[in-house]
């Protein structure tokens, strides 16, 4: 009992619920609505529980059409499980990222306490990891790279266990089984588990070189558990049809790159090349790379900028420690594979595919802290630089409770659960609902996830959305429901019918005000939808 | 045994002397390389052009007497850099390479400088060497040592005043010289001059500060202090300092920010003193400090320089890709080791680009090139703490990634189509045959500001007009050439003697009168259509 109860233990306990704390509180209030990307995967789940099937009426499908995206099912599946015992509530679709984020605490413990044998620093590894941005977003956020970040590291943290015993077998399995689910969880982490395990492997290579029975053995179980997410790599079109659509070809700029140059192959090297450096950026590390906020100077990055100068720090320790230098050139290699999937993506920035490389930076971080307290004894740079920290944690609660409500609603598509509560209120009174999901609100962007939304809102069991909800090229129906593009001049000459637009595609100011009925407002408190009945 | 080392070491001396001179070489030559790439911008076509009419004048562009203080697009341009094309022009004659000799000179010699610099930090030469070849086939110094530009001749003179401070006793004339050519060349000297003296006097060179070191340090203070005053004294030049200087001072966004963000805070009810703390003007401090560090960012370094073709080669940094393994290897090496004069290196290059902290939101790339020679001393040591053989390997991959992208000039041209437009050229020598018979107009979207491009390319006089102070000056008329500005009007005149020539770009075929009939079109690098040669009847006034 005594042991179990240590000052250790209650530390990293604390720190546990600490993490669990800054994942959980107000879940279901912050982000302050559902995204289309949650709203699909909880009603997806919904229904899978309830019928077996997606709304499009595939039973128990691998990948999901959901908005045309086309998302590997597993984390959908995964979250039937909070479904069935909290029901159907909001956070439910948030309970997993946020439960697996708050274990990763703990794994970062296991893994550097492992391998270092030092709890102390093993405890500044998972405390920095515990309260690093990018870690917290997206926990809060079901995204199931969160999930990866937490099953690579359980991973890594058995597979350092196994190569301490010639007899740990268990350690290895699991170990594996770990890194393999990783890889199926999300996609960037079939580029990232291969390259650090070779990497642990390279370097680990004095203490496993007498194991190679285990290695190889290892190995064998880890191609067999792959074989299935190759398989289905190989023959899903959804997935490849995915994979296409977020490769590098598809950077507009790249096109004008190759256009210039007339070479192909050099043109998609140094556009790769480049864009991985960029993310290298201080800025983006510290300052906006997470796009919480209108304002490029005030925002916030994956990691706060309080740990910036304990990123140098730690990297100073890690390069000049004797003890440690292993764990160094691992972490420093780990932070270079683990960039690549960003890079070879679409977007200019792609965080959410780098989560593991943060991941790292903030256990670097970690090790920082821990040196720079035993370099520094005064006690007044000491608390100066916790106050540093406690303003700095305020201020990312700031950012993202208050700014990211403000500033992203429109991307967080947040007028859009009103808009169909208010439809669904409005069924009875109408012969036909008309919804043009164009809205913006600095330009026009046209909203996704109009089924998912209507039959979650509208309690809808599924299989009527399964059986009733038509997919039409250029509109949708679901009973008196019809989402598309309005044609204004035309539309409010239809009888006894609702219309809910946006200033977008409705000339709002010159319409009669008496027609407006309601309205519907980004976070911001500027109009996204006004229902309009003639 | 002292007499057996001292030839053996004079020996290795002589022998390296040779290989620096085959360096020096080896760095012309890259440089003479395609002589007339890259073309030149209008920044730059007006240095060149105002080379030629200092040597012929003695005037500068707009007919001012030997100016101190020049005309350019963005600022006030100092002096040396115009006055030194002068110098090329006049002994090699109005053409790209008369204009462009100077730099490449300067860009060349900087690798003795270099070397020598090297053996400062790390007395082994073969470190000296590699700093050598580094520089030689640098991107960003090649492109730089190419064109009229005050960037290269600064690095040059940094690198000499910190050579010349260094030296166990200084010559106190040299310095000064240094000093005040250094004043003569860029704004950016003034915020430079002070700290990167001093911490070289005070900090790097670590011995007893001597009498002529302390007259070195206030002198600095003291010439830098009036260099300003004079400047200051000057119309525009606090608006020159804010725009270009200190914009982080003068950029709105940031006071914007700060009151977006407060009222979010207040319609939140979030606690108002918290949000005073977090958004103020203290925060400066925090964003100058990134942008500095962002100017370093491994894109900038290794990936790619400039994306506009501006400044570099497409696909480069300003060092080869290949590069940042030496690079990373020295900076580990440097934070392992805790050398002081390794770590002298990495503040030189955080004290010689202090203006980056200023200057948020603009990335100013050329202060980047002023740290340059101590990115490459920082990659030298990399490669001399790894096997030769691998460094070997390592250096033949970044030359040979340098000569492979040299063979996409064709690509650069293209790419740098907006920012550095060759087509201009056949534009200027149109407007030069015509404008014998015809009065000829030029709309400034098709060329902003075309009267000194013209003057470069072309063999017609531009009229002088004698403005004392010109900032941001846009010639507007020389003789009959005229600029079309949104504010010029077509009018129906009689005492048109001939017709006129419109040269213009596509959106002006919707100005009224503006037949869509052209003689000609222009196009440019990336084949499209930019210009238009249309014959007009009308007046514009």
């Amino acid at each position: 009992m005594y042991k179990i109860i240590s000052f250790k233990n209650s530390l990293l306990i604390f720190l546990i619920l600490f993490s669990f704390f800054l994942r959980f509180f107000k879940l279901s209030e912050f982000p302050i609505t559902l995204n289309h990307d949650e709203i699909s995967q909880l009603y997806d789940a919904i229904s899978i529980a309830q019928t077996g099937k997606d709304v499009y009426g595939n039973f128990l499908p691998i990948v999901l059409t959901s908005t045309g995206d086309y998302k590997a099912a597993y984390y959908t599946y995964l979250s039937i499980i909070p479904y069935w015992i909290f029901g159907s509530q909001d956070f439910v679709i948030r309970v997993v990222t946020a439960f697996f984020g708050s274990l990763t605490t703990l794994a970062a413990f296991l893994f550097i306490n492992s391998l270092t044998k030092n709890w102390k620093l093993a405890l500044f590894c998972a405390f920095a990891l515990c309260i690093t941005p990018s870690e917290i977003f997206y926990a809060r956020k079901s995204f199931e790279s969160i999930i990866g970040v937490c099953l690579a590291l359980f991973g890594l943290f058995f597979l350092s266990e196994n190569i301490k015993g010639k007899n740990n077998y268990f350690k290895l399995i699991l170990g594996v089984i770990f890194l393999s689910l990783a890889m199926y969880i999300y996609t960037a982490y079939t580029i990232v588990v291969p390259s650090v395990l070779i990497l642990f492997h390279l370097i680990f290579y004095k203490n496993i070189k007498e194991q190679k029975n285990k290695i190889i053995l290892g190995f064998l179980i880890w191609v067999v558990f792959l074989i299935p997410l190759l398989f289905l790599a190989l023959t899903n079109a959804g997935l490849r049809f995915r994979a296409e659509t977020v490769f590098l070809s598809q950077d507009v700029n790249l096109g004008r790159y190759i256009t210039i140059t007339q070479n192909p192959a050099k043109s998609y090297f140094d556009f790769a090349f480049t864009k991985y450096l960029n993310q290298f950026n201080p800025t983006f590390l510290f300052i906006n790379g997470l796009d919480l906020t209108n304002y490029d100077i005030f925002g916030l990055g994956p990691l706060l900028i309080w740990q910036f100068p304990f990123i140098i720090l730690g990297i100073a320790f890690l390069t000049k420690s004797r003890i440690y230098s292993k764990l160094g050139l691992f972490l420093f290699g780990a932070i270079i594979f683990a960039f690549i999937p960003s890079a070879i993506t679409f977007e200019n920035y792609s965080p959410h595919r780098a989560v593991f490389a943060f991941t790292i930076l903030a256990i670097i971080s970690g090790i920082g802290f821990y040196y720079f307290l035993k370099l520094v004894k005064w006690r007044f740079i000491i608390f100066f630089v916790l106050a540093a920290l406690i303003l700095n944690l305020i201020y990312a609660i700031r950012i993202y409770t208050v700014s990211y409500s403000y500033d992203k609603s429109e991307k967080l598509q947040y007028p859009f659960e009103k808009v169909v509560s208010y439809i669904w209120s409005q069924y009875d009174n109408f012969d036909t609902i008309i919804f043009d999901p164009q809205f913006g609100d600095v330009a026009p962007i046209t909203g996704v996830g109009i089924p998912y939304y209507l039959g979650y809102y509208g309690n809808i069991h599924p299989s009527r959305i399964q059986e009733e909800y038509i997919f039409g090229k250029d509109e949708q129906r679901f009973g008196k429901i019809i989402i598309r593009g309005v044609t204004w001049w035309d539309d409010i000459k239809l009888k006894n019918t609702l219309l809910i637009v946006s200033p977008w595609s409705f000339p709002i100011d010159k319409m009669d005000k008496n027609a407006i009925v309601e309205r519907f407002d980004f976070y911001n408190g500027k109009p996204a939808f006004f229902a309009i009945r003639y | 045994m002292k007499s057996k080392i001292i030839p053996s070491t004079f020996l290795i001396k002589e022998k390296y002397f040779k290989l620096l001179v085959i360096i020096f070489i080896i760095a012309l030559f890259i440089r003479l390389l395609n002589i007339n790439f890259p073309v030149f911008s209008l920044d730059e076509a007006r240095v060149a052009y105002r080379g030629y009419t200092l040597i012929t004048n003695g005037t500068d562009e707009l007919g001012r007497k030997l100016p101190l203080l020049f005309n350019s697009s963005t600022d006030y341009q100092f002096s040396l850099v115009s006055y030194l094309t002068a110098l090329g022009e006049l002994i090699f004659g109005k053409n790209d390479f008369g204009a462009r000799i100077p730099f490449i000179l300067i860009g060349s010699l900087i690798i003795f400088l270099i070397y020598k610099l090297a053996n400062l930090f790390d007395e082994r030469k073969i470190f000296g060497l590699y700093s050598a070849l580094l520089l030689c086939f640098s991107p960003i110094l090649i492109f730089f040592s190419k064109i009229p530009n005050e960037f290269i001749l600064m690095t040059f003179l940094n690198l000499s005043l910190i050579y010349l401070l260094t030296k166990k006793d200084i010559n106190l004339g040299l310095i000064f010289l240094n000093i005040i050519l250094l004043l003569l060349t860029s704004k950016i000297a003034l915020f430079t001059l002070i700290p990167l003296t001093l911490f070289t006097l005070l900090i790097f060179k670590k011995q007893k500060f001597s009498s002529k070191e302390k007259f070195v340090s206030l002198a600095v203070i003291i010439l830098v202090g009036l260099t300003m005053l004079w400047f200051i004294k000057i119309p525009q030049a606090v608006r020159s300092l804010l725009e270009n200087n200190l914009l982080i001072f003068h950029d709105i966004s940031i006071q914007n920010a700060i009151e977006g963000l407060r009222t979010q805070g207040i319609n939140n009810n979030f606690l108002f003193i918290l949000d005073k703390i977090f958004f103020n003007k203290i925060h400066f401090l925090v964003i100058g400090a990134f942008h500095w560090l962002s100017h370093f960012q491994p894109r900038i370094l290794f990936g790619q320089f400039d994306s506009s073709g501006m400044l570099g080669f497409i696909g480069m940094g300003a060092f080869a890709k290949l590069a940042i393994i030496p690079f990373l290897i020295g900076i580990l090496n440097i934070i392992k080791n805790r050398r002081p004069k390794d770590i002298g290196i990495l503040l030189y290059v955080l004290v010689i680009t202090i203006p980056c902290f200023f200057i948020f939101p603009r990335f100013e790339l050329g202060i980047i090139a002023l740290a340059v020679p101590f990115l490459i001393l920082i990659t030298a040591l990399g490669l001399i703490n790894i096997k030769p053989i691998y460094s070997l390997i390592l250096m033949i991959f970044i030359v040979g990634e340098l000569l492979f992208n040299l063979t996409f000039i064709e690509a650069d041209i293209r790419n740098s189509t907006n920012t550095r437009p060759e087509w201009v050229k056949d534009i200027t020598l149109d407007i030069s045959t015509l404008s014998s018979g015809h009065d000829i107009v030029i709309s400034d979207r098709l060329l902003p500001d075309p009267l000194p491009l013209i003057g470069w390319y072309t063999n017609l006089k531009i009229t002088d007009l004698k403005i004392d102070y010109p900032y941001r000056f846009i010639q507007m008329q020389s003789q009959n050439i005229k600029i079309l500005t949104s504010e010029s009007q077509f009018y129906n005149c009689t005492d048109l003697k001939s017709s006129i020539k419109l040269f213009i770009s596509g959106k002006d075929f919707d100005r009224e009168h503006v037949k869509k009939i052209w003689e000609k079109s222009y196009i440019n690098g990336e084949g499209k259509t930019v210009g238009y040669l249309v014959t007009s009847d009308l007046c514009i006034k």
